[in-house]
């Protein structure tokens, strides 16, 4: 066993609940390798953003539709934002297919209002527990760099469903420390900028979001405090959870352009998971 | 032969039916005063609605307790055998199928006992225990004990959330389940 810590990106974190078996092997035997492992309350706000969004949406549907049915039509009949309605689509099909045992029923009979009863009262556990396994026990630390007061909020039991919602930042009014950060890891995010604009665009190695953690960052170098609103922030996203990585040693990473570009910027060794 | 249902309506009715109407007499207002639960002639259709809906809450309640008991026999026969692989399995199948028949009968018990029985599928629904782990067995034994509890609280259910994780049953295996169905709804 190595002594070096690893630090978790989101895309981990998610895989870790929902992914299939045979990923979330890929995952463990890497994790073996390490004796502390670590994320960040950055990670932890893409993580309520993206995966406690969707079984939080699923839950909420499921509970007022009462009917798994409806539910999974509506999910796939959802077009804004291809990649994020598959990724619910499927976390539906997959606990409909567990609960069920079955490939196909009518829907409007009582076998689909059960099965949307079930699956909104296991929704309900697993919103209701997973704030508390990604803080105290998916990994040993979670730093706070950045102090993000976004981060902080648990999902809330608001009478039959969950409120879910990320408070929004201002720069006018800032809460955290992500300007200061900033300032002092500098180097680091002018490094990522650099590297970011040797890319070629007409090869397509640049995709739109590694052109737009560019453009925070020279927002950021011109004054770090407009860094801190709700928007910025998040745009920054890859870049800021790599800076703050560094003090790891190592990232552990699906995303190919965060392990292959941010971190090859900064010198962060990256896990890059197939 | 009568129901469960049946029996004990015919039951309560004789035992609350009144002596002086069986003489065809009638109360009058100044006797309906002092004798408590006394019911108007007027109201008897009222009473009778709402003495057959506790009869039946009452019926649903005991077939209740009694699906518990045998899945408390269960847990007993699963710690008693906790050597015997295949014996150990066919417990497992036979829970499955209480544990089903628990869910048709929720209508009569708090929402946290709806909210155990979906916690206990996830163990037993793909046989996610594995029946040689002691640990697991005993831990599957603990939470089928809570269904003795009166009335189940959210705290019972995190309890049990609690147990599974201690004995490496995971609580979030439906959602990472390498089952690939594709579910069609057809059309009614």
């Amino acid at each position: 066993m190595t002594s070096t810590p690893l630090f978790l990106d989101t895309s981990i974190q998610i895989s870790r609940r929902g992914d299939d078996p045979a990923e979330i092997k890929k995952i463990d035997d890497v994790l073996k390798g390490h004796d502390l492992l670590a994320t960040s309350s950055f990670v932890r706000l893409e993580f309520k953003q993206s995966f406690i969004q969707d079984l939080a949406y699923l839950h909420r549907n499921l509970v007022l539709e009462r009917s798994f049915a409806k539910v999974l039509a509506g999910v796939r009949a959802l077009h804004s934002h291809p990649g994020h309605i598959r990724k619910a689509s499927m976390i539906l099909e997959i606990l409909g297919g567990y609960f069920s045992n079955a490939k196909s029923f009518h829907s409007d009979s009582k076998f689909d209002s059960d099965l949307a009863e079930q699956l909104g009262l296991y929704l309900e556990i697993i919103l209701e527990d997973i704030w508390e396994w990604f803080n105290q026990e998916s990994v040993d630390y979670v730093s706070d760099a950045t102090e993000c007061i976004r981060s902080r909020t648990m999902p809330r039991r608001k009478t039959l469903v969950f409120d879910v919602r990320v408070e929004k930042c201002k720069s006018q009014k800032i809460r955290c420390n992500l300007n200061k950060f900033f300032k002092d890891k500098e180097a680091q995010f002018r490094a990522i900028r650099d590297h970011i604009n040797t890319l070629d665009d007409a090869r397509k190695d640049k995709p739109d979001e590694l052109k737009r953690i560019a453009t925070i960052i020279d927002l950021g170098l011109a004054n770090p405090d407009d860094l801190c609103n709700s928007k910025e922030c998040r745009g920054l996203g890859d870049a800021l959870i790599a800076v703050e990585a560094l003090h790891f040693k190592e990232l552990f990473t699906k995303d190919k352009d965060q392990a292959g570009v941010i971190c090859a910027a900064i010198a962060l060794k990256s896990d890059l998971l197939f | 032969m009568k129901d469960l249902t049946e029996e004990l309506l015919d039951r309560e009715n004789k035992s609350q039916a009144d002596p002086l109407d069986q003489l065809g007499m009638r109360r009058t207002t100044a006797i309906e005063g002092k004798i408590s639960g006394y019911k108007t002639a007027e109201k008897t259709g009222e009473y009778m609605e709402s003495s057959l809906v506790t009869t039946r809450h009452e019926a649903a309640r005991l077939e209740i307790d009694d699906k518990i008991e045998e899945i408390l026999d269960i847990a007993d026969e699963l710690l008693e055998n906790s050597k015997d692989l295949i014996l150990l399995d066919n417990l497992l199948d036979a829970l499955n199928s209480s544990v089903d028949e628990l869910w048709n009968l929720r209508d009569g018990r708090e929402r946290e006992y709806a909210k155990l029985i979906v916690l206990l599928k996830t163990i037993t629904k793909s046989k996610c225990i594995e029946l040689a782990n002691q640990k697991q067995v005993t831990a599957l034994f603990e939470i089928l004990q809570t269904f003795k509890t009166p009335r189940i609280a959210e705290i019972d259910i995190k309890h049990c959330v609690r147990v599974m994780k201690e004995a490496g049953l995971d609580p979030y295996k439906p959602l990472r389940s390498d089952q690939k169905l594709k579910i069609v709804i057809e059309e009614a």
